[in-house]
């Protein structure tokens, strides 16, 4: 990360964020699917996956974990790192797999209708 | 929320949570936020930003941190919501049902079918083992009918646990067939233990070992297993909560959990000692025994003595 977006915040990204905010916990719920994590873990995974350009705000994570957790999604613990502050681990359960799994699926046949129905229109696939 | 004054992450943390009443909950919160931004402030330094800079973008790009703090809720007015709950008991009944209703899902045609011809062909196995050993028969058929019997029961168990249904999501396909496996390898060590009778004590032995394979396959999986209720079930937990005596007294339910583990060991103790001694006539006493043992202190556990008399004297 060369980079320091602060200083150089995206005039406007190359895609939609706000439609990439409304899957934030689906993302969240990816992103844990194959290791558990902390949240700047998390975070740094979402915004090097965007290329740097999606700053995702932190705020709204901690929403996301919140949510996630008493939904009983993930499950949280405290790391016994003895150096610095302790982390908070997520780790996905098996209702979040579920629910996860389910997402996808739906996106993907909804990101199939509107690719359809753009190219219809005569977009540039 | 201006940035530029505050040049260190610790000065803000505490300035954001001031005034609020540090329950465990927020206590939490503020920790992970504050483990967070060093890992953000180290790798904003580690780029060569100035210590002050850093802070200030970590606490930049954390946004709105009042937002957090107001959305968790339960700590800040923790007791109107308690009044509030107490009120509407009959609106969350009303939701809950609704869930149901939302959240029914019925069993798949297939599924059923499949797990009726698996469970007629376990039941099948299971009497021809049986009628083989009372025979005291060639043991092909013994063997051939137990395994048929371990492998219905495998296929039933990782089969079920992969349904969803209308409480719980549809476990992954490998940790159910770890269940299944584990299930099958203990209709097998049971089996094994059954052959004692016509193949000898080796059997037995091997039976049990396979056994305990199959416990310890069960406590891993158990162990391991991660939550998998719906989201309507869990809220309904927690509106239920501590109602019965599990909950409401931990000591209680430890004092439970010692005694049920000691009489079920007495039990299988003597149940062996049984077996060998006086033969399978009499030792599956031992276990009935102990199962009726096990029904009286269940029901001391959820019905305690003096309940009665404790109630009157509060004047409920």
């Amino acid at each position: 990360m060369v980079e320091n977006p602060s200083e150089s915040p995206p005039q406007s990204e190359p895609f939609a964020a706000d439609l990439l905010r409304g899957h934030t916990d689906t993302i969240v719920l990816g992103v844990l699917r194959g290791a558990e994590s902390y949240g700047f873990e998390i975070y740094k995974t979402i915004r090097d996956a965007t290329g740097g350009l999606y700053e995702i705000k932190e705020a709204t994570l901690y929403a996301t974990y919140r949510r996630l957790v008493k939904d009983g999604l993930v499950e949280a613990s405290w790391g016994d790192e003895t150096q610095g502050g302790r982390r908070k681990y997520y780790r996905i359960t098996d209702a979040g797999r579920a629910v996860y799994a389910k997402n996808v699926q739906s996106w993907t046949a909804t990101q199939r209708i509107i690719n359809t129905l753009l190219n219809v229109k005569g977009g540039t696939p | 929320m201006s940035s530029a004054e505050h040049s260190n992450i610790h000065r803000y943390l505490d300035d954001a949570f001031a005034g609020l009443p540090m329950n465990a909950e927020l206590q939490d919160l503020k920790e992970e936020i504050r483990s967070n931004m060093q890992s953000r402030v180290a790798e904003l330094e580690g780029q060569g930003v100035a210590p002050a800079a850093a802070a200030a973008t970590a606490i930049d790009e954390l946004g709105d941190v009042r937002a957090i703090i107001g959305d968790g809720g339960a700590g800040t007015d923790g007791r109107t919501n308690a009044g509030t709950n107490a009120g509407t008991n009959g609106g969350t009944v009303a939701e809950h049902l609704a869930a149901h209703v939302a959240n029914k899902v019925s069993p798949r045609p297939g599924f059923v079918t499949g797990t009726v011809l698996l469970s007629a062909v376990a039941l099948a196995s299971l009497l021809l083992f049986v009628l083989v050993l009372g025979d005291r028969g060639s043991a092909a058929p013994a063997v051939l009918s137990g395994f048929a019997l371990a492998m219905c029961a495998g296929a039933i168990t990782a089969w079920s646990l992969q349904q969803e249904t209308s409480q719980n999501y549809p476990l992954p396909r490998r940790r159910a067939l770890g269940y299944g496996a584990a299930a099958a390898a203990a209709v097998v060590g049971l089996c094994l233990c059954a052959l004692v009778a016509v193949a000898g004590t080796g059997m037995l032995v091997a039976g049990i070992f396979v056994v305990l394979g199959a416990t310890i396959g069960f406590i891993r999986l158990g162990l391991s297993q991660t939550n998998r209720r719906k989201p309507w079930v869990r809220a309904m937990a927690r509106d239920y909560q501590a109602q019965d005596r599990f909950t409401q007294d931990p000591v209680a339910a430890a004092r439970f959990g010692i005694y049920t583990a000691a009489i079920w060991i007495l039990a299988i103790a003597v149940f062996i000692w049984l077996t060998f001694t006086l033969g399978w006539g009499i030792s599956w006493l031992a276990l009935l025994a102990g199962l009726a043992l096990f029904m009286v202190v269940l029901a001391r556990m959820l019905f305690p003595a003096g309940e009665a008399e404790r109630r009157q004297a509060k004047g409920e």
